[in-house]
């Protein structure tokens, strides 16, 4: 007969962020655990709360499957001696294994040949017997971002154990880990005090559980949360901003949410509202609501565990601790606006940023200056707003207000510019400088604000790469990749132009001579993986990314790259375009083995035949229509373009062989095939078509 | 409920779960960690409970009393536990019953935070508890102390006395805490977080701080020597409230900041060191670091 099998492993108040990923722990050494017992099973199923881990086995058979163990003996010829006895080898080898030479059978090993073999079965068990073994190997496998010890057996785990239920349908299995002996029994909500529960049958786990106001699946807790803040925002005619990673944490902190909805004095809305949303979500854990136009109202919803006796009490209580938050921030925010911005930026000098590389002072002076650059080569740039803006990206760091809320860097700097008479677009340059927050936040608004915030950006690369900080595998500790994904997606999706090699020589010039480490190449091969992985979640093939990345190389324009990629994307998949790549490719491999650099200029006087001449005239042509389109931008047409060379290309690798007897005939034939290749090289590098 | 009342009561429920009561330590310390009772108590193989108040100076909060909700001098009650009791989390919780809480009408939340002490060379796993949302507790089992890996695991419990109070008051500030029936929190330490504001943060004479600390470091090494780890330790704790002086002063520069740290620490393992050789437990030495 099938039946459940439940495993609780019920704990102290494990953090949040630990549980999701105990539960795929838990099913894949499950999974593991029985494919190595022979125990057959339906499914494997994990949820969890805070307090306990919950795994099911669902229809579980009652014994293991057979086994079968093969032991490779000696080779087969010494089964039986000439007199047709069993040799000694043989009746060795049957004794080593526990049975007798009539028990051996001969086996093909494809190594050895045919050799002697015992074929041992191992007969099922009780299921239950299997689990009492697999289980706590399970348990202490499991791995935590940290863990501890509590008790005599000093065995670690995310936080202690407190009890264990083990069972297959209605029979518990016995076994203890941790001095915590395996059962049927576990405790209700913390909140009424943790009362005993037990468990008749694992298949009525979960209902029993719900049955005393705990939730233990996970996935019912968040719709049951998530509904629950959607009628308590409705009730009140606003709606609730759900932060999906707060929602996530509030359901792991939770066995059964409420929801606890209050409101804060309105005097409180005149701080900043990034500071107003930050106090709530990341210090209580409370979600902010909004009205029908998108407008920040004073009133919240705050989770708690378990039950709704005393909400008045939670109200008051969270009330009270919110307008607390409220008060202390509001102390910091007018000390803050009471100091003048210079001053702030002037303790910069105090704060270090790296070794070798100064203090934010310097930082910020070396932005100024990377801005300033920017401004002057981008002619549609207000240079003014720049320099306003520039030299006041970091003063916030210094700021009370900053230091006690981080996350809140720049956002501030900006409100303290605006209070501060700086004009508008240059208070929001410094507000939006950290922008894009993350890899699909947005980016900063206005040309002068991308460019303060590319100079940032270039400032953190530069100085990182010039002392050999270059992220590895996951290592990326200064968050670099973000840093050059957030100056890609500025510079393509706002359609900026910078020459990216030019900027970092300068960036780098602006460095302390310690910081030696300068090669151009560093910085361009960083931020190209960075397009490559914009230009692939577009949806472009590998191979079209590709053909793009040397215009990317030579100078940084990536908006460019966008647009000759989208033209090549949509032409490829014409007949005639493929043959063509196909003959730049074979044009490209020639030159493969070439030593030496070609000068790309061919020499009529040197052509030996028809075929020579009609590619030279048709390159010419070529050359002269595609370049000037390429120049303009138009590359669908310089693409096209490109096709009237096929027929004489054609013919020249039909007829022609480049790598002739006489040295100079031969070079100019290569010459020939090197003009091929800058000719398309100029659009995009076909050879690199698959 | 008052202040005093509140005290009262802890004490009670404490010493009913078995909790030896003692009175605060008569030096100058941080938090009630640095009572050579938890330091000392977590060092050893024998069980204990004890339970205490003990006032507490953190100079770099003090606010001239001008902050509602930060002090430079207040009080902790601290639990010590060892080894912990299974039922140790409603333990707690029943306390706060001991106080006038019904933790069934208020919410109630662990929330992972794992403290540490690295002049101490402690650390350990736990939770601060919210009550309603407001931070009132720490709940730590020790996993070291002085540097040495402890067995059996210590569980530290710390009250916020007045975070407490002002919930159970319903107070917004803390100077409006009923210390008894008739006088306030404000009254009975009058002129005390302004003066020790002026004290911590302008008048501490900086040069004869510091060399009070190089004086004590020496006194520490010589004590722990003889194997007079208690005086020993005094010595320390000393040398921990000038280093928070030092640091309120802003007389600290970064990398001078870590090196002292790394000398408390250091002294406090060698009295830790003193103790667990007196105290004759061999397997102890081979868990130092």
């Amino acid at each position: 007969m099938k039946a459940d099998v439940l495993l609780e492993i019920r704990i102290e108040n494990i953090p949040a962020r630990f549980i999701t990923s105990a539960e795929e722990q838990l099913k894949k050494y499950m999974a593991e655990a029985a494919a190595e017992a022979n125990l057959k099973y339906e499914k494997i199923e994990a949820c969890g709360t805070y307090k306990r881990l919950v795994l099911f086995m669902r229809g579980v058979p009652d014994k293991t499957e057979e086994k079968t163990q093969v032991f490779l003996g000696p080779s087969a010829k010494l089964l039986k001696d000439a007199s047709g006895k069993y040799t000694k080898q043989a009746e060795g080898f049957a004794r080593g294994k526990g049975t007798v030479p009539e028990k051996l059978t001969i086996t093909n090993d494809p190594k050895k040949g045919e050799v002697l073999s015992f074929i041992k079965k191992i007969p099922g068990i009780k299921a239950e017997k299997a689990l009492a073994e697999i289980f706590p190997k399970i348990i202490s496998r499991l791995q935590f971002p940290k863990t501890m010890v509590w008790e005599a057996s000093r065995m670690r785990f995310a936080r202690p154990i407190r009890g264990i239920i083990a069972m297959r349908g209605t029979k518990t299995i016995s076994f203890s880990i941790a001095g915590i002996k395996a059962g049927r029994t576990t405790v209700g909500l913390n909140s009424l005090g943790s009362p005993k529960v037990v468990i008749d049958k694992a298949e009525n786990y979960l209902e029993t559980m719900e049955k005393v106001n705990v939730v233990a699946s996970d996935e019912k807790r968040q719709i049951l949360l998530r509904t629950e803040l959607e009628k308590a925002a409705k009730a009140m005619n606003l709606e609730a901003d759900i932060d999906e990673g707060l929602l996530t944490e509030n359901v792991y902190l939770t066995e059964y949410p409420v929801c606890v909805v209050s409101n804060y004095s309105q005097e409180f809305l005149k701080l900043p509202k990034e500071l107003v949303r930050l106090v709530m979500k990341k210090q209580l854990k409370f979600f902010t609501t909004h009205n029908s136009k998108g407008k920040l109202e004073s009133y919240f919803i705050g989770i708690r565990d378990g039950i709704s006796k005393g909400q008045q009490n939670v109200e008051e209580g969270f009330r009270n601790v919110l307008e607390a938050r409220f008060r202390d921030a509001i102390f910091f925010y007018e000390r803050d606006l009471a100091m003048p911005l210079e001053e702030f930026r002037k303790k910069l000098k105090t704060v270090t940023f790296q070794d070798k590389l100064g203090s934010m002072e310097d930082r910020a002076a070396r932005i100024e200056k990377i801005s300033a650059w920017l401004a002057k080569n981008n002619s549609g740039a207000d240079a003014k707003i720049i320099e306003a803006a520039a030299p006041h990206v970091f003063s916030d760091l210094t700021s009370s207000l900053v230091r006690e809320f981080t996350e809140l860097q720049g956002i501030m700097g900006g409100y303290y510019a605006s209070h501060a008479g700086m004009p508008k677009k240059a208070a929001d340059a410094i507000g939006q400088f950290y922008f894009p927050a993350s890899a699909e936040s947005p980016l900063p608004e206005t040309q002068e604000a991308c460019l303060v915030s590319i100079a940032g950006k270039t400032d953190t690369l530069a100085a990182d790469f010039s002392t050999g900080q270059i992220p590895t595998g996951s290592e990326d500790p200064h968050g670099l990749r973000r840093q050059a994904l957030g100056l890609m997606r500025i510079m393509l999706e706002k359609n900026i132009k910078i020459n990216l090699p030019e900027l970092f020589k300068y960036a780098y010039s602006l460095l302390p001579e310690a910081a030696n480490q300068r090669d151009i190449s560093v910085p361009m091969e960083f931020l190209w993986q960075r397009a490559e992985g914009l230009f692939s979640a577009e949806g472009y093939a590998f191979d079209e990314i590709k053909a793009v990345k040397a215009s990317f190389m030579l100078g940084g324009d990536i908006a460019d790259c966008a647009a000759r990629l989208k033209d090549l994307s949509k032409l490829r998949s014409n007949k005639e375009f493929s043959e063509i790549a196909a003959l730049f490719k074979r044009a490209k491999n020639i030159l493969k083995n070439v030593n030496g650099k070609l000068s790309g200029i061919s020499d009529a006087s040197l052509y030996q035949t028809e075929e020579e001449k009609n590619l030279a005239s048709a390159l010419d042509k070529a050359e002269k229509k595609c370049g000037p389109l390429a120049e303009q931008k138009k590359y669908a047409a310089a693409l096209t373009g490109l096709l009237a060379v096929k027929p004489a290309l054609d013919t020249f690798f039909l007829k022609v062989m480049v790598m002739d007897k006489d040295e100079k005939i031969k070079m100019n034939r290569l010459n020939l095939m090197k003009r091929v290749t800058l000719l398309a090289e100029a659009i995009a590098d076909l050879s690199s078509l698959q | 409920m008052n202040f005093q009342d509140m005290i009262i009561r802890l004490n009670q429920y404490w010493a009913r779960q078995g909790c030896v009561l003692i009175q605060p330590y008569d030096l100058e310390k941080g938090a009630g960690t640095y009572n050579p009772a938890t330091f000392f108590g977590s060092l050893t193989e024998k069980p204990a409970a004890v339970a205490y108040v003990e006032p507490c100076r953190r100079p770099a909060d003090a606010r001239f009393g001008e902050n509602p909700n930060r002090l430079g001098k207040y009080y902790q009650y601290q639990v010590i536990i060892k080894p912990p009791k299974e039922n140790i989390q409603q333990l707690y919780l029943n306390s706060l019953k001991a106080v006038g809480i019904d933790y069934s009408e208020h919410d109630i939340r662990w929330i992972e935070d794992d403290w540490e002490s690295p002049t101490l060379g402690a650390s350990g796993v736990g939770w601060e508890i919210w009550l309603d949302g407001m931070e009132v507790t720490q709940f730590t089992y020790f996993q070291q102390m002085a540097s040495y890996d402890l067995n059996p695991i210590t569980v530290e419990i710390t009250y916020g006395l007045e975070r407490l109070a002002m919930f159970v008051q319903k107070k917004k500030t803390i100077f409006e805490i009923l210390w008894n029936d008739e006088l306030t929190y404000g009254d009975v330490h009058s002129g005390q977080e302004e003066q020790f504001s002026h004290y911590n943060f302008e008048e501490a004479d900086v040069e004869n701080i510091r060399s009070n600390f190089v004086h004590w470091g020496n006194e520490v090494r010589k004590l722990a020597k003889k194997g007079y780890y208690l005086p020993a330790y005094d010595m320390v704790m000393k040398c921990s409230q000038n280093f928070n002086l030092l640091d309120a002063r802003g007389a600290i520069s970064v990398s001078e900041r870590a090196s002292l740290i790394k000398e408390i620490r250091n002294l406090a393992r060698i009295c830790a060191g003193a103790y667990v050789n007196k105290d004759n437990s061999p397997e102890k030495e081979n868990t130092g670091k």
